[in-house]
């Protein structure tokens, strides 16, 4: 019996082997290159040292800027911000760090008082969204993605970033329909966290391409 | 006829596309793109499907011509490419919902179109792509990887980002899914000779 159903599977692969492995390309080269040709000049180099020390000057100044108004306002709210360009596991810890001084309870002094209120959350709002900006230069710094992708990496990267355009798109409609600071700020800190696992998959996805033969 | 995976350009016109030279591009393109067409049609199943990875394949391979190492022949590295991209594709969300949604309308008979131009009269043909046409997205991919392209079950599962036995598996209820395609049947009409 097992012989049998070998055999019909052997046949089918056979059957399967003689289908022609070429087919006509939907269109020829000339189509090719109308369609697309932006896109396949020469490629560039990857990063240039140039751009890496921009990008660089960019996270320190916004971290300095972010850091500073934290200080500015209130002593309990200075949670250290630590951007790094080399490595975004500290800009993942940073991010979670934010999320947890977010979700702690507000002193209660700036409780009681609205307009401390306010401020406190305009002011964590920035950070967050300083954070964000951060992490999107860091991440324009590194190398585009590999010609040969794993899938399952690939599909976190991408995963992510639908979930960020949406928090975007969610960001700005409650911009423009007057949602509170306080709504705003929990949106800000769920891009943050985002932005950070963007990045943290990124980097494993560019040391991987680096390691690989 | 060489499998895509056997392709390979020489090392002048590789060197000459490189810097962007017209002539050695479109000698690649003539040289890969029936082989990529005709594993992505296989792999996506949908003909307008099949077009856009074709599509992003193709660029993919001249954006990053600077990376491929000449290691293996180009039409494996392109291979590898195209593979993944069709992967990554059968793995979203967008497309299993779409499949929830639209169920047998990808399945087009496409093969229907092409056959007849390309090899003439072979209702054997017709008919194995039929069948390889009934089966699920991810059967599909699996047993054409396996079969026709002569990847092993670790290497399926790596791309697929599953287990071995998940390939082992939906391999198996390919084989069945075939079998029964190819079994005599009276209530079904096919273009092979009896």
């Amino acid at each position: 019996m097992h012989t049998n159903v070998d055999q019909q599977t052997a046949a089918l692969a056979a059957r399967l082997r003689q289908l022609p492995a070429e087919l006509p390309p939907p269109y020829g080269w000339l189509e090719f290159k109308r369609r697309s040709s932006p896109a396949i000049r020469p490629a560039r180099a990857a990063m240039s040292w140039r751009h890496a020390a921009v990008a660089a000057g960019v996270v320190v100044v916004i971290a300095a800027v972010a850091v500073r108004s934290r200080i500015n306002v209130s002593a309990p709210q200075t949670a250290s911000v630590r951007l790094s360009i080399g490595d975004p596991r500290s800009l993942g810890r940073s991010v979670g760090e934010g999320t947890l001084d977010a979700t702690a309870p507000l002193p209660p002094a700036a409780a009681a008082n609205p307009l401390a209120d306010a401020a406190l959350y305009a002011n964590e709002a920035g950070g967050r969204a300083a954070r964000s900006l951060a992490i999107e230069h860091w991440l324009a710094a590194l190398p585009q993605e590999p010609a040969v992708v794993r899938v399952g990496t690939r599909s976190a990267v991408t995963g992510l970033e639908d979930q960020l355009a949406q928090m975007d798109d969610l960001l700005a409609s409650m911009r423009v329909d007057g949602a509170g600071l306080e709504r705003l700020g929990q949106l800000q800190q769920e891009r943050a966290r985002l932005m950070g696992s963007l990045a943290q998959v990124r980097y494993a996805e560019v040391v991987d391409a680096r390691s690989s033969p | 006829m060489a499998t895509l995976a056997q392709i390979d350009v020489p090392a002048e016109v590789l060197a000459r596309a490189r810097t962007g030279d017209e002539a050695a591009r479109a000698a690649i393109y003539a040289a890969v793109s029936p082989g990529v067409f005709g594993l992505v049609r296989r792999l996506a199943g949908n003909r307008a499907l099949a077009d856009d990875l074709f599509q992003e394949t193709m660029l993919m391979l001249y954006q990053r011509l600077a990376e491929f190492r000449a290691e293996a022949p180009l039409g494996a590295w392109v291979r590898q490419i195209a593979v993944t991209r069709c992967l990554m594709y059968l793995r979203s969300p967008w497309h299993r919902a779409r499949l929830l949604t639209r169920g047998e309308e990808d399945s087009d008979d496409w093969y229907e179109a092409y056959l007849p131009a390309t090899t003439g009269p072979n209702a054997e043909c017709l008919d194995v792509e039929r069948a390889l046409a009934s089966l699920s997205p991810t059967a599909r991919a699996v047993v054409w990887l396996f079969e026709v392209e002569g990847y092993s079950h670790e290497e399926i599962a790596r791309s697929f980002g599953r287990s071995v036995s998940f390939s082992k598996s939906q391999l198996a209820r390919a084989h069945s899914r075939l079998r029964e395609w190819f079994e005599p049947r009276v209530d079904r009409q096919t273009c092979t000779p009896m």
